[in-house]
């Protein structure tokens, strides 16, 4: 086995628990494995244990990626209006723009700490890796829409700041609390579904006036009664679901306990 | 019921005996059936079984073979013998009367 696969089937490793570590990796210096295939089987055991932390991860990574696509133009406009001065016009208030943009990033922050929190509280193995993990996938996919909006050079740098701030720090901090206590507290997953119906009741707010300026804008050509029915609340029952997740394993727990 | 998997590794753990361990268990399954056995099927069959109360697990002795490493020792419960020979009994009365069936 080169170094280089011995490195990586020893990091990979690590995924498991100590003492099944170290049978696999008997039974693969025992069977003679090649580097590539130790490497595809470990992967491969890895892939069936922890099939729901990596599922969760790219949900994580898409879900992040998706809320700051909508944060992204409120930031990008705050920049220009930060730099030059100059308001882009979207007919709302100086004020409810402002508001609009404190709403969004409330909900990337709540939602890339429970996200976070609910990451680590699935495993606690190699935690560091699963969040470095997590966050290539998220850069890759905010590199691509940067790319494919043709976002400046020093808009780029802006939203990059933004994004450590917004996304990176709040996880890194959910992270760490989740792998510190094994669960929520009764008064942290109230706290949490708290969190989660803020964010809905704020999106829907927040969007009437969007919505009447658009209304507004086209002259009544485009009407957005829809905006109260079931339909607008299932993005947000979406974003959500790591908070959910949160409160109801919380939930679970106290019942099996006998509470 | 057991599924296949199952019941193939129980019965390779029962021929077994007292040596039972992950990658012997792996090679009697593979020289049985032909096909490759990942460790990543076995490992969480084993666990699946252990939770199921069907075998026993438990870390044995290290070999340099093994480059000092422990092996995952297994051993059927009761419970496991009775799961696979109603397994096998299963699949022998639902076979008779077939064409590819042992008169």
């Amino acid at each position: 086995m080169s170094r280089l696969f011995r490195w990586l089937v020893d990091r990979l490793s690590h995924m498991l628990k100590p003492g099944e570590r170290e049978a696999v990796l008997g039974d693969l210096a025992e069977s003679g494995a090649t580097g590539s295939r130790a490497l595809r089987e470990l992967s491969g055991l890895i892939a069936r244990r922890e099939w729901r932390l990596w599922l969760a991860l790219v949900l994580l990574a898409g879900q992040s990626f998706a809320l700051l696509i909508f944060v992204s133009a409120p930031i990008l406009n705050f920049d220009i209006w930060w730099k030059y001065g100059v308001r882009y016009e979207d007919g709302l208030s100086p004020a409810r723009d402002a508001v609009v943009l404190a709403c969004y990033c409330f909900a990337l922050i709540f939602c890339c700490w429970t996200s976070g929190f609910a990451l680590a509280s699935f495993s606690r193995r190699q935690i560091q890796l699963k969040a470095a993990l997590f966050h290539v996938v998220l850069l890759f996919c905010l590199a691509g829409f940067m790319a494919s909006s043709r976002v400046a050079v020093h808009n780029a740098v802006f939203l990059l700041v933004a994004v450590t701030a917004l996304v990176s720090l709040p996880s890194i901090a959910g992270v760490y609390r989740g792998s510190g206590i094994a669960r929520l507290s009764t008064r942290g997953a109230l706290l949490v579904a708290a969190g989660m119906l803020t964010i809905s009741v704020l999106a829907i707010w927040t969007s009437t006036w969007q919505r009447a300026a658009l209304e507004s804008w086209s002259g009544g050509e485009i009407q957005t009664r829809f905006i109260w029915q079931w339909q607008a609340l299932l993005p947000f029952a979406l974003l959500n679901w790591p908070a959910a997740y949160l409160a109801a394993s919380e939930r679970l727990a106290r019942l099996s306990d006998g509470f | 019921m057991l599924g296949e998997f199952e019941y193939l590794l129980l019965t390779a753990a029962a021929k077994l005996g007292e040596d039972a361990y992950g990658a012997a268990i792996r090679q009697t399954i593979e020289s049985v059936t032909g096909r490759r056995c990942s460790i990543g099927a076995l490992y969480t069959t084993l666990d699946r079984l252990e939770a199921k109360g069907l075998i026993e697990t438990w870390m044995g002795e290290a070999t340099p073979q093994r480059g000092g490493r422990p092996k995952r020792m297994v051993r059927l419960t009761a419970n496991g013998i009775q799961a696979a020979t109603d397994f096998y009994g299963t699949v022998v009365s639902a076979s008779r009367g077939t064409a590819w069936a042992l008169t």
